[in-house]
């Protein structure tokens, strides 16, 4: 409980730093959404001219595409700095984070706020709302708390591929190109239905890079769809889960790695 | 308080492949070597104690400091802060330590510095009460009042060491390590740092460990002196020991009347060590117990026309140069 | 001024540029991989939208999967950074003898535009097997087509250097760029047609982007490239990117002339 309330103080520090640079917070915001609302768009008309992607009509892909946004939005609200660590190693930073009675990892969450996450959530919570009657999905209170917990989880699997990949850094020192392009890829593929790549791709999207588990799986379930993946149902519904396992083993290979730490800024 | 024993820390540094893709094959290069920072460091500091860590660059003085504080895992050895293990116990250590980091600031860059110093008092889980009396203690030592609210990357260095100082001992730490505390600071900065930190060690007792380029740091501040060199400790004891035993030298510098000197020598006088010598200056470095000051003095005098003399202490600054260029600690 | 002497300074420039390139080729063959990537999922997903048709509204699969393999590519070889160079110089203050120099700054950053593309030309061919596994490579649909593409190629990059130095200036006035530089790149590469080309827009969107210089960047070389030119004719679609071309320097005229006035008053 305590550690909760530091926990606060540490963000909502990061946050009024953020605002110290009010102008800019505000073109972040809007670029955030612009950025994403190009993204849709492509959707958006192809869906539009040619009824469907993969056999999902617009709706379903508006409904995918929201999820999708939402966990990313959270991912990028909680875990932004992840793409700053490796300048906090190579500067020497971190070393203060060691010191601090605080897990590492919460102080490097907590270094400062991405405004631009806020774009993602609420263009993201727009398009889920916007495609919530059209899609075909049984809404109840069970549904809700699902979706919720699934779009949670799926900024848990966002933040636990970065995380690992980034504890490679206290190695590597630096792995951040990787880490982007990784970021990309999720940007790109996790938008459409897993079922349009072929099989050794959906396989590799599934198990290797773990995106399926970000929006498609959960989103496939609430849209009744399950029947057409190719896992089990039960794994696919499991989603909210999987993106808590992989944080927490994502959280222990960092912590496992971190012994490596070459404390080289100086 | 601090306990080490044969601590080691090595670095893998991955070989630098070049040519073409040298950069590629860097990263999945197998090759590397290994470059030992530390060798082997025992020492014990007890509670109270003033320390000062000297060596040259790169002889491990942080690497030391970064072990004791938890940043860095030793390759091998033992480390005990307060009875504990600072990699192990990292949380728990942290609320028994303070470090200062010269060149580094702790503080939130955008907001103000009083901001920060509450934050931290959270992080240490401070109630109000403590933090308020702590604050008024460390405005009354450091004179942070005028520049409480403005946002750290508007004040100068010396005032934002204050503040580091300040963030450093708000939770009135056992231990306080400070690498490199007055590094920068102008003569007047420095010596109110000087003065916090030997009020800090005398008040409230705390151990400090410091390691400085600038002796008159030490020679201020420390009674006790840990040298090391190439990741070994080379001398460990009062830095009055270190400087007796250079004492047996004294040096008398002689300034010379211009072109009244023909040529001579005092090489050959009893106790006479060693002698620079320049048309117009000497500088003989001799041993008191075998020549009385005046004898020699006397000698000098009667071989040159003399404008000036002067007996030089040996100043810890020459003591340590002579030990870095040799290596070696004189027995 | 002679020319030979300006020529020998754009020369030097661009050529400090390709070192630069050089310096960071993995960040530029990352860049192209990522393009790449994108590349495949636009396959996928254009075959998935195209399902049983092999043809819709008069284009063939197989052209439009060549269209987004080469615009892709093209787009992310168009990508000029000189804005991101002038907010550097601005930002350190060294913009004052950027300015002060015998050769003028706009011409300056067009040989720095030159520099950083020939640099990137190699790792480009690197990646282009790759791309056309991923997508699909095909030979232009005539031999005017492969003129005309070349004649637009180079209009695109003008264009291009162009737009990048509009955005670049602004930074006299905002001093911030990564917002804006944002919002340029993404708008600008869905309004230049690499990710859906003209022909598919919704009737409204498509007219409004038929208003912009973007579409000169991608699509108008692309779809001259494959055969099916833009404004029915090579000769006319050409003629629209150099109206683009001459609207903009003037544009950079008029934007240059204030940025000057506002530094004098300002001092830099």
């Amino acid at each position: 409980m305590q550690k909760l309330s530091v926990l606060g103080t540490l963000a909502s520090a990061s946050i009024r730093s953020e605002l110290q640079y009010r102008a800019n917070a505000v073109s972040s915001i809007i670029g955030g959404i612009l950025f994403q609302i190009t993204g849709f768009v492509v959707v958006w008309i192809i869906a539009a001219r040619f009824g469907q992607i993969g056999g999902w009509g617009l709706p379903e892909l508006t409904f995918l595409y929201g999820m999708r946004l939402t966990s990313h939005g959270i991912f990028y609200a909680c875990f932004s700095q992840m793409f700053e660590f490796d300048r906090v190693l190579i500067t020497g930073e971190f070393d203060r984070y060691l010191v601090r009675p605080m897990p590492p990892l919460i102080q490097l969450f907590t270094r400062k706020l991405r405004i631009n996450a806020f774009g993602d959530l609420i263009g993201g919570t727009v398009l889920v709302i916007a495609a919530s009657t059209a899609a075909p999905v049984d809404w109840s209170p069970l549904a809700v708390t699902y979706l919720i917990l699934a779009m949670i989880g799926g900024g848990l699997v966002e933040g636990a591929v970065q995380i690992t990949l980034g504890s490679l850094s206290f190695r590597f020192l630096q792995t951040l190109p990787l880490r982007s392009t990784v970021n990309e890829v999720f940007n790109l593929y996790g938008n459409y239905p897993n079922t349009i790549f072929p099989g050794a791709l959906r396989w590799s999207l599934t198990f290797l890079l773990p995106i399926a588990f970000v929006a498609f799986f959960p989103a496939s379930v609430l849209l009744n769809r399950a029947g057409e993946l190719s896992v089990p149902l039960w794994l696919a519904a499991a989603s909210p889960l999987v993106g808590m396992v992989l944080f927490s083993i994502a959280v222990r290979v960092w912590k496992w790695q971190s012994v490596h730490y070459q404390s080289s800024g100086n | 308080m601090i306990e080490v024993n044969h601590i080691a820390r090595e670095f893998r540094r991955a070989k630098q492949v070049h040519g073409a893709f040298g950069g590629l094959r860097t990263f999945f290069a197998r090759e590397s070597e290994i470059v030992h920072a530390v060798e082997d460091v025992s020492f014990h500091i007890d509670a109270g104690e003033v320390v000062g860590y000297l060596g040259a660059n790169g002889a491990g003085k942080s690497t030391t400091i970064k072990m004791l504080s938890g940043i860095l895992v030793p390759t091998s050895g033992e480390v005990r802060v307060n009875g504990l293990i600072p990699w192990e116990n990292r949380e728990e250590n942290a609320l028994n330590i303070g470090v200062v980091f010269g060149q580094r600031t702790q503080l939130w860059w955008d907001l103000p510095l009083i901001d920060s110093l509450r934050i931290i008092s959270k992080l240490y889980q401070l109630d109000t009460d403590r933090f308020q009396r702590n604050l008024a203690r460390l405005d009354d030592m450091l004179g942070l009042a005028p520049f409480l609210d403005a946002p750290v990357r508007q004040l100068s260095l010396g005032q934002r060491m204050r503040g580091d100082l300040a963030a450093a001992m708000l939770y009135e730490p056992k231990i306080l390590y400070l690498d490199e505390p007055t590094i920068g600071l102008d003569v007047v900065a420095k010596e109110r740092m000087r003065n916090f930190i030997e009020q800090v060690n005398q008040e409230s007792g705390t151990t400090i460990m410091l390691t400085t380029h600038d002796l008159a740091d030490v020679e201020r501040l420390t009674k006790r002196i840990i040298f090391i060199d190439k990741g070994r400790v080379l001398f460990d004891g009062p830095v009055a020991e270190l400087k007796h035993r250079y004492s047996p030298f004294r040096e008398l510098h002689v300034t010379l009347v211009p072109n009244g000197n023909e040529a001579s020598s005092v090489d050959d006088i009893a106790g006479v060590i060693h002698v620079e010598a320049t048309p117009t200056s000497l500088v003989i470095r001799f041993d008191p117990e075998r020549i009385a000051v005046a004898d020699l003095i006397a000698a000098v005098v009667a071989r040159y026309a003399v404008n000036d003399l002067a007996i030089v202490e040996p100043a810890l600054e020459n003591v340590v140069r002579e030990i870095v260029q040799s290596g070696e600690v004189r027995a | 001024m002679n020319i030979a002497m300006h020529y020998g300074a754009w020369r030097e420039i661009a050529r400090s540029r390709i070192r630069v390139q050089y310096m960071y080729r993995f960040a530029v063959i990352l860049h192209f991989l990522l393009a790449a990537v994108t590349i495949y999922l636009l396959t996928v997903v254009w075959r998935s939208a195209y399902g049983d048709s092999t043809e819709v509204d008069g284009i063939p699969l197989k052209l439009m999967l060549v269209y987004l393999t080469i615009g892709n590519l093209q787009s992310k070889f168009l990508r000029p950074e000189i804005g991101y160079d002038i907010v550097d110089r601005i930002r350190q203050g060294q913009i004052g003898f950027d300015i002060s120099r015998p050769v003028s700054y706009p011409s300056q950053l067009v040989a720095t535009e030159a520099g950083l593309m020939l640099g990137m030309a190699p790792m480009l061919i690197l990646v282009l097997p790759v791309a056309g596994f991923l997508g699909e490579l095909a030979p232009p649909a005539s031999w005017e087509a492969g003129i005309g593409y070349a004649a637009s190629f180079l209009i695109a990059w003008l264009i291009a250097v162009e737009l990048s130095m509009i955005i670049g200036l602004v930074a006299f006035w905002t001093l911030e760029m990564t917002g804006f530089m944002m919002v340029y790149n993404l708008v600008g590469s869905f309004a230049t047609g690499a990710l859906v080309p003209l022909w598919f827009m919704p009737d409204l969107l498509r007219q409004f982007v038929q208003l912009l210089p973007f579409q000169s960047i991608v699509y108008i070389p692309v779809s001259i490239y494959i055969g099916i030119p833009a404004t029915g004719h090579i000769a006319t679609a050409l003629l629209l990117q150099c109206f683009w071309a001459v609207v903009l320097v003037g544009v950079i005229a008029i934007v240059w002339k204030r940025a000057m006035i506002r530094t004098v008053i300002q001092g830099g």
